[in-house]
């Protein structure tokens, strides 16, 4: 009976052990996944959402965290530095989290280089933040605009309108003679009609001038989105990234050991050797 | 770290490995050596998991852990059946439990 038990438990343990060393399946969808421990166990709260933004933390510098629970710093980031995010968490106090993407992919997975705070960031300005400013001035489509592309082969897509940022001046103008896709409009200063493109051979999130559709030299208005953040200039000097561990903890560890090998000696080798 | 960073571990690992132990019929002083052995190796390896992350380290340390709680027992113990087994089941059941718990936390 003793004898099958261990074997239950060899087994049991096998089998435990094995569970821990097979790769997750990966899920065939158009999210990209990132590999990352963290946003695995909190992938159903997580928010998938590209954006960039600027790194500006009111010291000179922000903080890149291995996860928004951990105490272990792996970067320290100047401000001013770029990065990008696809996926976003908030957490129970609020605080909104990015992974920055690294741009380099591992068996499927984005790789990620840690987490940080949107807080210590400026967001760089796109079509969400166009949204946010203007949101009220949107206008149903005209079908005034019905045969904008006529006679067009490709035209422009910018990231917002008067932002000056081509997303694309190569589209397929077939894609969007269809009036249908044009659901969201604006007018600029100048009186230039904007149409909100979702999606257009793979191209996602878009504006199009509806006045001038295939001209790339429209000039940026930065006065368009307001950008009322403070700016705190970079740190000259970078403190080095933290491990999460103090001092403090690695002497409270080695007392528990010390005192814990005086146990055992006193319990386990003292009092056998009297016995 | 904080406190907690240590006892949370530490009490898991006791607890998922004391499910080992009643299966592998641990008794009196046997009982505390199976505490006092995790106590020595547990915060110790949490706080050099913390200080070098990474899956070759982790996985040299839990090695390492179950090599010097298998020497415990083997030396240390009363009435422990097949330490080494003991040391590789018990550390192998708490490894993966507390894996299952990372991910569902």
């Amino acid at each position: 009976m003793k004898k099958v038990k261990n074997v239950f438990i060899c087994l049991l343990s096998v089998f435990l052990l094995s569970m821990g060393l097979i790769p997750a399946k990966v899920h065939a969808d158009v999210l990209i996944e990132i590999d990352d421990s963290f946003w695995r166990a909190h992938q159903k709260d997580c928010d998938y959402l590209y954006r960039s933004y600027t790194v500006n933390g009111d010291q000179g510098y922000a903080i890149l965290w291995e996860s928004p629970v951990s105490s272990r710093q792996e970067e320290v980031l100047v401000n001013g530095t770029s990065i990008s995010t696809n996926w976003h968490y908030t957490d129970g106090k609020g605080e909104t989290w990015c992974a920055v993407s690294t741009g380099e992919y591992s068996q499927g997975y984005e790789k990620i280089s840690g987490w940080i705070k949107t807080s210590d960031c400026l967001v760089n300005p796109d079509y969400i933040s166009f949204r946010e400013a203007h949101e009220e001035e949107f206008v149903e489509y005209d079908p005034a605009y019905d045969n904008a592309l006529a006679g067009l082969e490709t035209v422009v897509l910018w990231t917002y309108p008067c932002s000056g940022k081509v997303k694309t001046d190569r589209m397929d103008a077939e894609g969007l003679r269809d009036r249908r896709v044009f659901d969201i409009c604006w007018k600029d200063s100048k009186g230039r009609m904007w149409a909100f493109v979702g999606y257009c051979y793979g191209v996602r999130n878009t504006w199009i001038c509806l006045d001038d559709p295939a001209n790339p030299e429209l000039e940026a208005d930065e006065s368009v989105i307001p950008r009322d953040a403070v700016v705190y200039p970079a740190a000259e000097d970078l403190p080095d990234a933290k491990s999460g561990v103090t001092g403090l903890a690695i002497a409270a560890v080695l007392s528990v050991v010390a005192v814990t090998l005086v146990l055992l000696w006193f319990f386990f080798v003292r009092k056998r050797r009297k016995e | 770290m904080t406190l907690i960073d240590f006892l949370l571990p530490l009490a898991l690992t006791i607890a998922f490995e004391g499910a080992v132990v009643l299966v592998w019929g641990l008794r009196r002083w046997d009982l505390l050596l199976f505490v006092l052995v995790n106590v020595l190796t547990n915060p110790a390896a949490v706080l050099l998991h913390a200080l070098f992350p990474g899956w070759a380290f982790t996985a040299a340390l839990e090695l390492g852990v179950v090599a010097v709680e298998g020497l415990c027992y083997d030396r240390l113990g009363y009435a422990v059946r097949r330490p080494w087994l003991f040391s590789l089941c018990a550390n192998a059941v708490s490894f993966c439990l507390g894996f299952v718990v990372d991910i569902l936390i």
